[in-house]
């Protein structure tokens, strides 16, 4: 039977029968032995994994871990995962079955030694710096399986450096892409491809080192499979796999029912799209259901739709947002594979933002995909509550932001990059504990920033300060962990350009059950400045935001053309030695009424210089000794039951809040970026219409104005 | 080893663990002889010279008879990795670059997870900072700048340094640490701040210690950088304090040398000159550079050194020869900028408790231990907890009447109650049931520790040799290698002391490494490779230099002293460098060049792929190293005549009954030290000696080669 | 049986677990029964005749009157109507964007309210803040939990 025949088998299976192996037989007859091959399995692409790390140029696979190893069935299912970049939990498994339904087992054909590389988002993979390299596994003249790699590429050769282009009207401005191309035979890797690297992207010596460490790795698994299927006999191994996969469908079901009430769950994340004229928020709804059998499903009905914009995702990327939220919230501790993706339901709609209609839609920055998953981890959090389980209620973890740069670098080298310290953000509060600070991302559950020195070795800007975001993290009774706030100088060289990818000017972590979202993203670029005047004459120079982020310290202490870019998204634009420009990772969203904060973590905090004084009174209502720290209880309690008449004297009732706001509606008095995102979500989604007319009480007539329209009219 | 009147010990090392003490002393012809003994955590003293008794009463000798005769006595300490796991150092300030203040409470993000299994890794909400051992409101930031080329871009600010001092002396810090960055790269401001604040301090008539970065771990990464010095300034008091007061109870009896302390490394340096957070890993090193001594005499390259102590196993891996060096290795969740003998260490050993998890009501093991204060239950001295040892006791494998030689009478009663309450019950299940499931656990434990070890580095089980020592080791060896596939499995008589017996193998060595910043272009000409061979050697000069001095202050002369030239080399800016041992003394000619980036990419095609390399990259090197030792007596395994499978009647004991297979049966049980050459046995057997016990199953056979080895084997 | 004590599920709810006791409740296979457990020491600490059916959120929780309907109410006694409608409708909602918002989020960390605004929903009894949306101006509230109780009594519960 063709590959092709044996995927279309196991798509029928899976669609009519919903079982992917009808019976466990290996499990039931030798237990010990199932399980020894599997921790075998999981050792193996671990071990590929490290290794793989040691070979790679690339700060993001070798400090950071941005790299994920797996193990696969013929037709492309995954049975064994590394650690590492969880996001990509199937985002092979997508590359080879694409090969396998283009008829490439014909042409070019998979032979042994073969290695096929993928970086299109829309075969597999969320944007262009997502690069894998998958090989086939032959066993007396059969294929049994599929080893593969995936990094992270810091530049991928787009109008911009360093892979996230905030500003890429389409797939064209993105970068490089090489949708599953054979890079290497009898594994060596072909030269004439390198050469279209070294040629064709600004730092080509991370994309080509990438290659050998994935290589590596994928040859270590091929061949540590063979000992395997030496020591266990094909048979078994193949059936084994497949029993894996099926192992982890059942136990993922019977997670579901045990820790999720059945119900539905709702959130909306959101997003925006910051191109110059077009501004437009985005919006990222879903719809959590767990049924009393156990399925849990996400339906992100309402998102909206595509746009001229980066800040979207492929599908394979909103699949694979949704899969690492659940494997790191419900699924932790069981065999990470395509069973993960068996028991769970998706609906994206067709033509939206998290599936756009056609390839030539630009994903660099994923956008509503990324917003649409974390709030599907907010909906799990609910779930959690309400079913006892409050430790592992969490809110939302920061969005994250970095600055990008493109030029020659202090050693005279052309490079192209981003520093990706953001792998460390805020992490979220818990319903039981603050968010952990500079601790981690949602895509990488293993959050890392590097040290200073590896950065600066591969960038040419020097740190002034890397420091925690004071209060950055959401506000709340638990509140979510701060970001790194960094301050670099421009030095070692004038060919350097600057830029800076984010958000739109939204708050980026929601918070949950009474906390606050997280501080939105911001960059600040201050260009002609006079520090190096300041260093010659030995007068203090900044190292940070301070405490006051409206009047932050680089900005009192240097002159200099200072721009502020809410959201963070700068495009690259040339830069001097002594020009100073910050980049934050982002913070994490808050848990629960800030008035009811323990004041002694109040305290804990003032004393590790993560929070203020203007904070601990005017949000958290904590009375306490600038000098001693010292607590006031009494007038901390006041401090709070004042708050308390102050939201009974603002707070308006519900249905008088409504009837004022449904004026604002008739009338259609938005700003653009909203305006646009109503019209567009409305003419998308009927269902979304119709709670929207049924909310404020709107006759089935009732049209919204198209904002752009309407600005034509009047010009 | 019967006693020869003018017999003149001439080493002795002592090894001090956290349950059990061991020395191994050995003669000027090579003999030796081993002793054990409890430790005693009060007063490490007392079971220092306990061990030494123990031993040499085997020569008929007295402690203040040996002392006097030793030209070297070593130690491997424990103190100071105690000190950083129960915090009991004495806190520093930190001077650091400004702008970093927060570093230690950031820990780069990857100190919360870092030491975490799969499981909790993959779910973040386990993940947690660590308390930081400076807290923030000790630790100031200081303006200067030097960048990546080790340029000096912002000067160093000195009235910060000036204000900072005396902050912390005004906090009554009596140690600073300084840690900027690049530091490793040009160390002036790092110096020049450590000066100013020793200014300050006389200036206030007070001493304090001030420990720069640069001086404990001069290489790139500063959290790593920082956290050696911060353990340095924390736990330096102590070892000294430790070192200089066990070297003075020893001349107090006619010591006349200095006391030599393993490092972390495994090798030996004068207590005196050691650095307290090079001996971390002290004891445990000792077993793996024993392990690379056995291979040299049995011509093996791969071993698997597994050492199950009384609270923790630790496995140590040779590959190819070669010791495996981590030089980023993590103590308590610290990442830090050390090189160390690479070992693994999970919280297993005989020690261990045994309880029902109070959550899941699961049977759990360790980490917890009951050490040797108050030890297991059956040991008497307080334990109310069952631990693996109790369990081995319950189970017949050990002889009550036996154990340490008898030192220690072990209450079979008081562990069989113990078990049965705390364990049996709970579960509803036998008392031989419950001690056999803790068994299995710990078992399972050391095995996955094992088999993780190797493939996690890409090599492959069948090629090594697994070496079972520590007191608890041959008694599970045969649990914890069930189903692994090695090349064998050896056990050893004098297993209980053999980290001291690889102590006592070591070398004085002294490693030193220096930050260069050589970067060779793809098809350099000969001129580039003469120039920056030039630059290389040089380095290797001054290394060399600073090396011998160190030895000569140590009291070796000159021509005792060795040397081992490192490079570290990488391709083009990769970030991941090997350490290559350097063909040639120097680099003078293009050849020798060549030379050293063969023996380079030799090394990389066998631990990576062929595809793997990158020669269009070209070449860095941005750091080298100098390794200086001195060879001195080892002990010698001396090879005997194979004599008969059958052992003389002489070796066999009194029968014991056993647990095996889930039933009592009456098992043979031989002495260990009466065994010869040439003998076998198959299981179910126990074969003990006043110190270890080995249990050989059912499935399992043994027998002894001419260096008396115990190879241990699947019945056939 | 339950697999915790009644002590620690208390301490849970009270805030009261240390970060270790919390790191071990996270690491351990979930126990089974939490739901029933919750529910009645939940029951116990507030004395409330109407049987808890589950906690909804922090403060909230769905109560069943006895009269055949299920209704949303506050610790405080205050109460927020049939469960199957958002309780959101029967709270105080303020809007904080622009100076308001300054007030709690200085300089650039405050959104801009042509893109988000903060909707904070409060308890008319107590004054607890109990949800803070994140959403443009003009959207519909959020309705973020609808349990399917028939489900429940179908299911494991």
């Amino acid at each position: 039977m063709s590959l092709q025949e044996r995927l279309r088998e196991r798509d029928r299976r899976v669609a009519d029968l919903g079982w992917y192996e009808e019976r466990l037989e290996l499990k039931e007859r030798d237990p010990i032995g199932f399980e020894l091959l599997y921790s075998k399995m999981v050792q193996l692409v671990t071990s590929a994994h490290e290794v793989a790390r040691r070979v790679s140029a690339s700060p993001m696979s070798r400090e950071l871990g941005e790299i994920i190893f797996g193990l696969y069935t013929p037709e492309g299912d995954a049975v064994a995962l590394s650690r590492g970049l969880l996001i990509h939990v199937h985002t092979m498994s997508r590359m080879i079955k694409w090969m396998i339904e283009h008829g490439y087992e014909d042409d070019p054909g998979f032979a042994e030694g073969d290695h096929y590389f993928n970086n299109d988002p829309y075969i597999g993979g969320a944007h262009c710096p997502d690069q894998m390299i998958v090989t086939p596994i032959w066993w007396e003249g059969e294929l049994v399986g599929w080893a593969g790699g995936l990094t992270h590429t810091p530049e991928t050769g787009g109008s911009e450096p360093g892979g996230f282009i905030p500003f890429a009207r389409s797939r064209f401005d993105e970068g490089l892409f090489l949708p599953c191309v054979k890079v290497a035979e009898h594994d060596m890797i072909k030269r004439d491809l390198e050469v279209l690297v070294e040629r064709g992207i600004r730092s080509p010596i991370f994309w080509l080192t990438d290659n050998r460490a994935k290589i590596t790795g994928s040859q270590m698994i091929r061949e540590e499979v063979k000992g395997l299927i030496r020591q266990f006999g094909v048979d078994y191994f193949a059936k084994a796999c497949r029993e894996y996969i099926e192992d982890t469908r059942l136990a993922a079901e019977q997670r579901i029912r045990k820790v999720l009430p059945p119900g539905t769950y709702r959130e909306v994340g959101w997003r925006g799209s910051v191109m110059p004229g077009d501004e437009t928020l985005l919006h990222g709804p879903v719809a959590m259901t767990v049924t009393r059998e156990g399925r849990l499903s996400f339906d992100y009905e309402g998102m909206s739709p595509a746009g001229r914009h980066p800040f979207q995702g492929t599908l394979p990327t909103i699949e694979g947002l949704v899969m690492n939220v659940a494997i790191q919230h419900l699924f932790y501790d069981l065999k990470h594979n395509e069973g993960v993706l068996l028991a769970v339901d998706l609906n994206v709609p067709e033509g939206s933002a998290g599936n756009p209609p056609s390839i030539f839609y630009p994903t660099a920055l994923w956008g509503i995909a990324y917003g649409a998953g974390l709030a599907s981890g907010q909906a799990i959090s609910r779930a959690y509550y309400a079913k006892g389980y409050r430790e592992e209620v969490h809110a939302t973890s920061a969005l994250s932001s970095a600055y990008t740069a493109g030029g020659l670098d202090q050693y005279g080298r052309p490079f192209g990059a981003h520093n990706f310290e953001f792998a460390a953000a805020g992490l979220f509060a818990t319903a039981v504990m603050d968010g952990l600070d500079t601790a981690g991302v949602e895509f990488n559950p293993e959050g890392e920033m590097g040290d200073a020195e590896i950065w600066e070795q591969m960038l040419p800007p020097l740190y002034l300060s890397r420091e925690i975001h004071i209060d950055g993290g959401g506000y709340g009774k638990y509140r979510g962990g701060n970001g790194v706030m960094s301050l670099y100088l421009v030095s070692g060289t004038n060919d350097i350009e600057i830029g800076g990818f984010g958000a739109a000017p939204i708050y980026s972590a929601p918070g949950l059950m009474g906390g606050y979202p997280a501080s939105a993203l911001y960059m600040w670029v201050g260009s002609r400045t006079n520090i190096h005047r300041l260093i010659d004459e030995g007068r203090p120079i900044p190292s940070g935001e301070g405490e006051d982020p409206a009047n932050p310290d680089f900005v009192r202490m240097v002159e200099a053309r200072w721009e502020l870019i809410p959201g963070a998204n700068r495009p690259a634009r040339p830069a001097r030695e002594g020009d100073l420009f910050t980049a934050m990772t982002g913070d994490g969203g808050g848990f629960g009424d800030p008035i009811e904060r323990d004041p002694d973590l109040v305290r804990r905090d003032l004393e590790n210089r993560v929070t203020t004084h203007w904070t601990t009174r005017h949000v958290y209502c904590v009375a306490i000794d600038p000098e001693t720290l010292e607590v006031d209880a009494e007038e901390t309690e006041r401090l709070r039951r004042a708050r308390r008449d102050e939201r009974w004297r603002d707070g308006v009732p519900a249905q008088q809040y409504k009837a004022r706001e449904r004026e604002r509606v008739l009338s259609g008095d938005f700003a653009k970026p909203t305006a646009r995102m109503f019209h567009a979500v409305l003419g998308s989604s009927e269902a979304f219409r119709r709670a929207f007319l049924e909310f404020w009480g709107l006759p089935e007539t009732w049209e919204m104005a198209d904002p752009d329209r309407e600005a034509e009219e009047v010009a | 080893m019967t006693d020869a009147p003018g017999r003149k010990p001439t080493l002795c090392y002592i090894d001090v663990g956290g349950t059990f003490t061991d020395a191994f002393v050995v003669d000027a012809e090579g003999d030796y002889v081993t002793g054990k003994v409890p430790s005693t955590p009060g007063d490490l003293a007392n079971g220092f010279y306990g061990a030494i008794e123990a031993a040499c009463a085997k020569w008929g000798m007295e402690v203040d008879a040996v002392l006097p005769s030793l030209q070297v006595l070593g130690y491997g300490s424990t103190v100071v990795l105690n000190a950083i796991l129960t915090r009991s150092g004495r806190t520093p300030g930190l001077l650091t670059t400004k702008g970093f203040e927060g570093i230690l409470l950031m820990e780069r993000g990857k100190q919360t997870w870092v030491d975490l299994d799969r499981a909790a890794r993959l779910h973040p909400m386990t993940h947690r900072h660590n308390r930081p051992i400076v807290p923030r409101s000790l630790v100031h930031g200081v303006t200067g700048r030097i960048d990546s080329l080790g340029r000096e871009v912002v000067p160093l600010y000195e009235d910060e340094v000036r204000s900072g001092a005396e902050a912390l002396l005004d906090a009554g810090v009596d140690a600073v640490v300084v840690c900027f960055l690049w530091s490793f790269l040009n160390p002036l401001h790092e110096l020049r701040a450590a000066e100013i604040i020793a200014e300050v301090a006389r200036a206030r008539g007070r001493e304090v210690r001030v420990v720069a970065s640069v001086d404990v771990s001069p290489v790139i990464r500063e959290l790593p950088r920082m956290n050696a010095a911060i353990l340095e300034a924390y736990t330096g008091d102590v070892a000294r304090g430790a070192f200089s007061d066990m070297q003075a109870r020893l001349e107090e009896r006619g010591f006349g040398g200095e006391l030599q302390i393993m490092q972390s490394t495994g090798g030996l340096a004068p207590a005196a000159h050691v650095k307290a957070v090079e001996t971390v890993q002290s004891g445990p090193a000792g077993g793996v550079i024993g392990g690379r001594y056995i291979g040299e005499i049995y011509g093996f390259d791969n071993l698997i050194t597994t050492d199950v102590g009384g609270t923790s196993f630790d496995v140590g891996l040779v590959s190819g020869g070669f010791v495996n060096v981590n030089r980023e290795p993590t103590v308590a969740r610290m990442l830090l900028g050390i090189p160390m003998i690479e070992i693994l260490s999970i919280g297993t050993g005989g020690g261990t408790i045994a309880r029902i998890d109070t959550l899941t009501r699961r049977l759990e093991i360790g980490p917890q231990s009951a050490g040797s204060e108050p030890g297991p239950v059956c040991y008497g001295r307080g334990g109310t907890e069952p631990t693996v040892t109790d369990a081995d006791l319950v189970l017949g494998y050990l002889d009550p009447g036996y154990f340490i030689g008898g030192r220690i009478t072990l209450d079979l009663e008081a562990a069989r109650r113990a078990i049965s309450e705390r364990i049996a019950e709970p579960l509803d299940m036998s008392v031989e049931e419950a001690a056999e499931g803790i068994r299995t656990i710990a078992d399972a434990k050391m095995r996955d520790a094992i088999s993780g070890l190797i493939s996690t580095r890409g090599f492959d089980l069948s090629d090594y040799y697994l070496l079972a020592f520590g007191g608890a080791g041959p008694s599970h060896v045969a649990g914890y290698t069930q189903g692994l596939k090695l090349a064998g499995t050896m056990v050893f008589p004098f297993s209980a002391a053999f980290s001291a017996f690889g102590a006592a193998a070591a070398d004085y060595e002294h490693h030193y490494t220096r930050a260069v910043n050589v970067i060779v272009p793809p098809e350099a000409s000969d001129e580039v490779k003469v120039e920056l061979g030039a630059q290389i050697t040089r380095v290797w000069e001054e290394l060399r230099e600073h090396g011998m001095a160190q030895m000569e202050r140590e009291g070796f002369n000159r021509a005792a002293v060795q040397f081992r030239p490192l490079a570290m080399v990488r391709y083009g800016r990769q970030l991941n460098d090997l350490i290559v041992g350097s063909p040639v003394e120097r680099l003078a000619t293009p050849a020798d060049w060549d030379r050293l980036i063969e023996t380079f990419e030799q090394l990389y095609e066998r631990i990576y792929a062929i595809a793997a390399k990158y020669p269009q990259g070209g070449y860095e090197i941005l750091e080298v190293g100098m390794v200086t030792y001195t060879e001195k007596i080892r002990p010698k395994l001396r090879a005997e005549v194979m004599g008969p499978a059958e052992p003389s009647n002489d070796a066999l004991k009194a029968p014991r009954r056993a647990w095996f297979g889930g039933d009592w049966r009456d098992v043979r049980v031989f002495e260990m030290t009466r065994l010869r050459p040439g003998n076998e046995l198959s299981g179910p057997v126990i074969v003990e000696d006043a110190t270890t016990t080995l249990v050989v199953p059912p499935t399992r056979r043994i027998r002894l080669d001419e260096y008396r080895t115990i190879w241990m084997e699947e019945e056939r | 049986m339950t697999e915790y004590a009644d002590e620690l599920i208390r301490d849970l709810l009270r805030d009261g677990l240390s970060s270790e006791e919390i790191e071990g409740l996270q690491r351990h296979e979930k126990d089974a029964d939490r739901f029933a457990q919750v529910l009645r020491l939940e029951q116990e600490r507030l004395r409330w005749r109407e049987r808890i059916l589950l906690c909804l959120q922090e403060h909230l929780y769905i109560v069943d009157k006895g009269d055949g309907s299920k209704v949303v109410r506050c610790d405080c006694g205050q109460e927020f109507g049939d469960y199957r409608r958002n309780w959101k409708e029967s709270a105080l909602v303020y809007e904080r964007a622009g100076a308001d918002a300054l007030a709690v989020y200085r300089g650039p960390r405050v959104a801009d309210p042509d893109w988000s605004i903060l909707r904070e929903f409060y308890c008319p009894g107590c004054a607890t803040q109990l949800d803070v949306e994140v959403v443009p101006r003009g959207y519909p509230f959020i309705f973020n939990v609808e349990p399917d109780f028939e489900a429940f009594e179908g299911g494991e519960q």
